[in-house]
């Protein structure tokens, strides 16, 4: 090989980008995770070609379990088209080469910056959330030490207490992303600031369920078909967001999670599917909403 | 003089897919409690090790794991493959093992007193590859819990009344405990320390 190519070419790298001794290191983890279901298994986050808070530890997490017969979905807020989705997609169809897609019912394995697609998943595939601050107890206690002492102890005392500040100060539970749940009745969990709405998608998913903390070193696993319960109080019993009366301006759907989007400087605004794949999928079935540019077509 | 040493055998021939594919498989079994699965690939004549307990091996330990050997697979072979590829020192410690491989459930039974981890940390556990004849998803027992949606039915001849019932206590344990690799020589099931075990009436009394 000539130093002329040598130089020219791009570096070539193992699948995925990790080398094998990390990759087995993050499996190991995986297992525990999985084993012990809610439970934040250190490990030995790797650097990664981008900056922390950029979905490192959701990376790492993919890169280890991917196959060379996987295909990839990435999303960012429910979108696959926003940069931070774009961009690990494209670093894992460069160090992968795997097949990518933007269909949920397509992907083997979902890489999310919190959301769970609004199409229910199925068994056969892996859903790896990227999260920021594994540790629900944190902005409560910030010593690692005593945030173990209290997992150990299941000591949870203290998150109840700020719910219950919520209502005292909001007279409702004003959490609405980072929702803690309670798993298999006896680890909090941070599900990662995935919208409250999306909560109850965790529970009892079919899919299993991955959370990969690279800055913080942890991950964190929830098997198919786990108790994954919000906590809230008898009298003020976890709900999720609603939008009464709204619906999708590109594609009409109702109960699912929006996105506002301010239309003009008089503060004109409309909603949209935050998850850009079940959005389109209803656009090419059909289903249209107001804005969208063929419905006064349609209407004539 | 040394011994003649055999040759050591083959591992994976494609070690970055091999591993990913085999740790596919234990993932899903660990996620799927009792679930059996076919392995994706068979290491044969690693020593006294089935062929699927030395893909689990190759695909789970390196130089940060400590692996421990019952009497009947700690033999040279073995130490010369698992060392040559994968670089795990054995241990004739349980306590320090992290990966434990067994050649029948009844080296669970003696003394070998495996690491529960700790309530702290109780990731810092042993991890069982236990051989076993076969694995059937009939009567036997009934496990439940993560990773099954309702109850699983679950039964191997080599698992008798007694590894249930040690199984029973690990699950007692609950955060803490070990957790299982059940190997054929060709299939794998798993049982976490978080499934719940419910002995049949029929094996019961």
């Amino acid at each position: 090989m000539s130093l002329d190519q040598l130089t020219n070419e791009a570096p070539a790298y193992n699948f995925a980008y990790l080398d094998e001794q990390t990759k087995r290191m993050i499996r190991r983890a995986i297992l525990k995770g999985i084993a012990v279901p809610g439970y934040q298994v250190p490990f030995a986050a790797r650097e990664m070609p981008m900056p922390y808070g950029w979905g490192t530890g959701g990376v790492q997490v993919t890169a280890s379990v991917l196959g060379e017969s996987d295909i990839l979905k990435v999303i960012d807020q429910g979108a696959d088209d926003t940069t931070n989705a774009v961009s690990i997609r494209n670093f894992f169809a460069k160090t992968a080469n795997v097949d990518l897609t933007t269909h949920t019912s397509e992907a083997t394995v979902i890489q999310t910056r919190h959301r769970i697609p609004e199409e229910e998943l199925q068994e056969h595939q892996t859903l790896v959330y990227q999260v920021p601050i594994p540790e629900p107890l944190r902005f409560l206690e910030p010593r690692e030490t005593e945030t173990r002492k209290m997992h150990a102890l299941s000591e949870y005392g203290l998150i109840h207490v700020k719910l219950y500040e919520d209502i005292a100060t909001h007279g409702h539970i004003a959490t609405t992303y980072a929702y803690p749940v309670m798993v298999e009745g006896r680890y909090v969990m941070d599900p990662s600031p995935t919208p409250k709405f999306d909560n109850p998608k965790m529970h009892k998913s079919k899919a299993l369920q991955l959370f990969g903390a690279g800055r913080e070193k942890r991950i964190y696993a929830l098997p198919p078909h786990t108790d994954v319960v919000s906590l809230d109080f008898e009298d003020h019993p976890f709900t999720i967001q609603e939008w009464p009366d709204t619906k999708c301006a590109m594609c009409g759907a109702e109960g699912v999670y929006f996105d506002e989007v301010i239309l003009d400087d008089a503060g004109n605004n409309m909603f949209v599917c935050s998850d850009s794949d079940y959005c389109e999928t209803r656009q090419s079935e059909g289903h249209l909403g107001p804005l969208n540019a063929d419905y006064k077509e349609r209407m004539q | 003089m040394p011994m003649p040493q055999q040759a050591i055998a083959q591992g994976f021939t494609d070690l970055t897919h091999q591993s990913q594919q085999s740790f596919k498989a234990i993932m899903d079994a660990m996620a799927q409690p009792g679930k059996i699965y076919d392995a994706p690939h068979k290491v044969d004549n690693a020593g006294a090790l089935n062929p699927v307990a030395a893909m689990t091996a190759l695909t789970l330990c390196d130089a940060e794991t400590l692996i421990y050997l019952d009497e009947a697979l700690n033999t040279p072979e073995t130490r010369q493959f698992l060392a040559f590829h994968t670089g795990a020192a054995t241990t004739s410690d349980p306590q320090k093992a992290q990966f434990a491989f067994l050649s029948s459930a009844e080296a669970l039974e003696g003394d070998h007193n495996f690491n529960m981890g700790n309530h702290e940390y109780p990731d810092q556990s042993s991890t069982v590859i236990i051989a076993v004849n076969d694995l059937a998803n009939q009567a036997g027992v009934t496990l439940s819990g993560p990773g099954i949606e309702t109850s699983r039915a679950f039964a191997s001849s080599s698992l008798n009344q007694q590894f249930w019932q040690q199984a029973e206590a690990n699950n007692a344990e609950y955060p803490l405990g070990i957790d299982h690799i059940f190997v054929t020589e060709t299939q794998l099931a798993a049982l976490p320390r978080s499934t719940k075990i419910k002995l049949d009436p029929a094996q019961g009394e």
